[in-house]
């Protein structure tokens, strides 16, 4: 994605009188419409006249909030509008206005992807979708979401906004049942951990430096664990292989921040402070903790013959020995020296932190 | 027009390969009176792709002449079908194949792809993603004989993510490799770190700066595409082009750096080129050439009373007389033996997919796949290390060059004579050893030659007339050259002098729907 790590530039173009002629107008022409629309809406002209003027400005600028908050206001009333003899549930009417609502929502995200707003308004829409039509039209609708989410992390993978909805669209699906097949078997709430799981992988192999992605798949954990009912076998397996994992990233790329927050993570649910929900490996006792913390420090110090100047290896040592000497872990695996050596490190390569790393070290009394 | 005798014309153009037909493209808009000649009777020129009977044909033509031929010494293998099974691809009728003399591949950011767009003929033109790029790696086994031993090919890594899931490299020899990637993204503002190096080999550099084992040379020496052997090629060579390589994934699609064109490798842009030209009036004569090399010191015929120039006067083949401002050709002095390198085209009786893994999730099919065979790694004895590597294109059925089931493999190297077809020779068999597919694939077909070739950027020939400008002969290189292009505008703009405009940048003709906007 070519926005990201490129800092916005405002151009400073000098403007001809004509240009400038012409911007004092569509500056004028855009506050009428905001107080037109803040007439009506005062007014509380729930019409669909209103209605377009609203989107005339959303289309022009969809950071404006409290104007989606009055779309809101006009659908509703609209939605209330009752329709000339049919069932109040699924009305033609409704299912336009959701249409139209999924429509302009789709227009505007391709144009503005990282809008919160307008992800805020298309979740609204399709919960206010779900609750006028019935389970199977709505989950046909949460389904087309999951697609369309798809699409759009193919085409910026490291969207949060994207991700977050993503999360909001499994978490519907999962809640609602696949079919009405026959009463006489329902079809139990079906968990889409396992799969989304598979793609958090998927998009970290497309891309290391996905921190969503990565956050993703610390939050499907947990989870994935209880519905395997995985015992502590493979609970282990289970946390050997991503340490490994991240093991792989981190040699291949000791520079990329993202993979070690999710290292970060992982150390996290051994640490003897992990709730019990979170941990990955149950009963871990204070031996088992300074083996996984011995072999982190040990692979992570060989990166430094490597890339001697990479800030984030010291970091995650000094992390690391923390932890260690906090279950008196003792100095097999490093000393003092070696603490204060790493902290040098941190203070020649981010002098502008110094005094965290000061502070730093004097909470470690090194 | 029947005849052209005394004629009189701004510009004529001799020859219908790339650059020449690129110059016609660049005058389509001019207003000058164009007259376009080639003395073969197809278009392309040493560019130009051929049809099973064409490439014959081509063949008996050359060895009839073989005097001013910028090829030498074809010749071309049927094998006899063995006793196939019915499910084995057998060699289609000659139509189903475009064999293209210039396979080249054309990085996503070079200017040739920007000004087919802005000169407005890319909407006749298709183009397909180059895939993976493979290195061959000679098997190990001392044991075996020479002759049985066979190796394997190994994907090259595009960029971090591959040498992230590469399961055969070891973490020291990943952040060797991810070091030099990382430094290669931003090399030109590092030039102490090369810049000892410049002369220097440029596997010398990558151990000594980089401590990148050496079996990672090869992989990282593929993407410079060099021709000469690894220990001849400099790092002031390789570092830009495997920085062009790396750079260009991504700009089409994620995956892919790099495209072909449809039907027939750079044969389709010539006479894409050539028809915007006719269509701006210029006029094509193909089966006719000049009747004798043009001296430098031509007639100028100059006019009695006025004085002015008539221009340059000159016979074509059959006699007809004509005049002309400017002569542009291609330089056909008897160039030096040692541009002489070796290619061959080979038709295999399969699709070989395995060599055509999908690039990425709704990244384009690839069509291309490229194999690089290191110097050395085909040597047979120890005093053939230093033999030249080669290179194989290979186009899938996907680029309308062949039927579907089989492939086309494009082989070339810079060693000339039987020692150059011998390696190619030798390249194809373990290439198709090396591929894991049943039935065993064949080759259904294939010609060989020598092609004379200029080297990297050469300059304009020169000439003694202002008026008779000279292309140098087609580049070796395995990439399109911009330089190419250059050369090119060079010559554009002495014809158009000081009214030339901007270079390639035209407006559609006619109102056109942009349905691909």
């Amino acid at each position: 994605m070519a926005s990201h790590g490129v800092s916005r530039v405002i151009g400073t173009n000098i403007r001809s009188a004509e240009v400038r002629q012409k911007e004092i107008e569509q500056i004028a022409a855009y506050k009428n419409l905001v107080d037109l629309v803040n007439t009506k809406i005062t007014e509380r002209k729930y019409t669909i006249e209103v209605l377009g003027l609203v989107t005339k400005l959303l289309n022009e600028n969809p950071e404006y909030y409290t104007i989606w908050n009055h779309r809101r206001r006009v659908l509703g009333g609209l939605f209330d509008v009752p329709p000339t003899g049919g069932s109040p549930t699924q009305t033609p009417h409704g299912e336009e206005l959701i249409n139209g609502e999924l429509q302009l929502t789709f227009a505007l995200l391709r144009k503005f992807p990282k809008c919160y707003w307008i992800w805020n308004h298309r979740n609204w829409v399709l919960r206010k979708g779900e609750s006028l039509s019935d389970t199977e039209a709505a989950r046909k609708l949460w389904s087309g979401e999951l697609q369309l989410i798809g699409k759009m992390l193919h085409a910026d993978s490291r969207n949060f906004h994207a991700w977050s909805y993503r999360r909001e669209v499994v978490a519907y699906l999962e809640r609602t049942p696949a079919s009405i097949s026959s009463s006489t078997s329902p079809i139990l709430s079906q968990s889409l951990a396992e799969s989304e799981y598979e793609y958090t992988t998927k998009m970290i192999k497309t891309n290391l430096s996905n921190f969503s992605a990565w956050h993703s798949r610390a939050k499907l954990i947990p989870r994935l664990l209880n519905e395997r009912g995985a015992d502590n076998a493979a609970r282990k397996q289970l946390l050997d292989s991503e340490l490994a994992l991240i093991c792989t990233a981190i040699n291949t790329d000791p520079f990329d921040q993202s993979i070690w927050y999710y290292h970060q993570f992982l150390m996290s649910t051994l640490s003897p402070e992990c709730s019990r929900q979170n941990q990955i490996v149950l009963g871990l006792s204070n031996m088992d903790r300074q083996k996984y913390y011995a072999h982190e420090i040990e692979y992570i110090h060989e990166i430094i013959e490597d890339e001697a100047d990479c800030k984030w290896i010291y970091v995650a040592l000094l992390h690391l020995a923390t932890s260690y000497l906090e279950i008196d872990g003792g100095t097999n695996a490093f000393t003092t020296v070696d603490m204060r050596s790493w902290l040098e490190q941190l203070k020649r390569l981010d002098p502008l932190r110094r005094g965290r790393w000061a502070e730093l070290g004097s909470s470690l009394n090194i | 027009m029947d005849t052209l005798d005394n004629t009189e014309w701004d510009v004529l153009i001799v020859g219908t390969s790339l650059q020449q037909s690129l110059l016609a493209l660049a005058l389509s808009r001019s207003g000058k009176k164009i007259l376009h000649v080639d003395e073969n009777d197809y278009y392309g020129g040493a560019e130009a792709a051929f049809s099973l009977q064409e490439a014959e044909e081509w063949a008996k033509r050359v060895d009839e002449d073989p005097s001013a031929a910028a090829f030498a010494s074809i010749s071309i293998t049927k094998p006899e079908p063995a006793e196939s099974e019915p499910s084995v691809p057998s060699l289609s009728f000659s139509r189903a194949y475009s064999l293209a003399l210039s396979p080249q591949l054309i990085y996503a950011r070079s200017t040739l792809l920007q000004f087919l767009v802005s000169s407005k003929v890319y909407r006749q033109l298709e183009f397909l993603a180059v895939g993976s790029w493979w290195v061959y790696s000679a098997s190990n086994s001392d044991d075996a004989e020479p002759a049985s031993r066979h190796g394997q090919l190994l994907k090259v890594p595009n960029g971090r993510e591959d040498v992230f899931q590469d399961q055969v490299l070891d973490f020291k020899a990943k952040r060797a490799l991810m070091k030099f990637l990382r430094f290669i993204t931003e090399y030109e503002e590092q030039t102490e770190v090369w810049e000892p190096y410049r002369q220097l080999p440029f596997p010398t550099f990558l151990s000594e700066q980089f401590k990148v084992p050496d079996a990672l040379h090869a992989p990282l020496l593929a993407l410079a595409l060099s021709t000469t052997s690894s220990n001849k090629t400099t790092t002031e060579f390789a570092l830009p082009r495997i920085a062009r390589h790396l750079r260009s994934i991504g700009v089409f699609g994620a995956g892919f750096g790099s495209v072909i064109p449809k039907w027939g490798g750079m044969s389709e842009i010539t006479q894409v080129a050539c028809r915007a030209s006719a269509v701006g009036g210029g006029v094509y004569v193909l089966g006719k050439g000049l009747s004798s090399a043009v001296d430098d010191d031509s007639e100028v015929v100059a006019e009695p009373e006025t004085g002015s120039n008539r221009g340059i006067k000159l016979r074509l083949e059959n006699g007809e007389a004509i005049t002309a401002q400017w002569v542009i050709r291609e330089d056909s002095r008897s160039l030096p033996e040692a541009s002489l390198s070796c290619k061959s085209i080979t038709i295999i009786s399969s699709s070989l997919a395995p060599l055509f893994p999908p690039i990425a999730e709704e990244a384009p099919a690839p069509a291309c796949a490229v194999v690089v065979f290191p110097s050395g790694t085909l040597a047979q004895s120890e005093e053939q290390t230093e033999l030249p590597p080669v290179h194989i294109f290979i186009h899938s059925s996907d680029t309308g060059e062949c039927p579907t089931g089989q492939s086309i493999l494009y082989a070339s190297t810079s060693l000339n004579g039987e020692k150059g077809f011998h390696l190619l020779e030798q390249a194809v068999r373990e290439l198709l050893s090396a591929v894991e597919v049943t039935p065993v694939p064949t080759a259904l077909w294939s010609v060989r030659y020598e092609q004379h070739s200029s080297g990297a950027t050469s300059p304009l020939p020169a000439s003694n007339n202002e008026h008779i400008l000279n292309f140098p002969p087609p580049s070796m290189d395995l990439a399109f050259d911009d330089s190419t292009l250059e050369q090119v505008r060079e010559v554009w703009q002495k014809i158009l002098g000081d009214h030339a405009g901007e270079f390639m940048v035209f407006q559609d003709r006619e109102a056109v729907a942009d349905d691909d906007e």
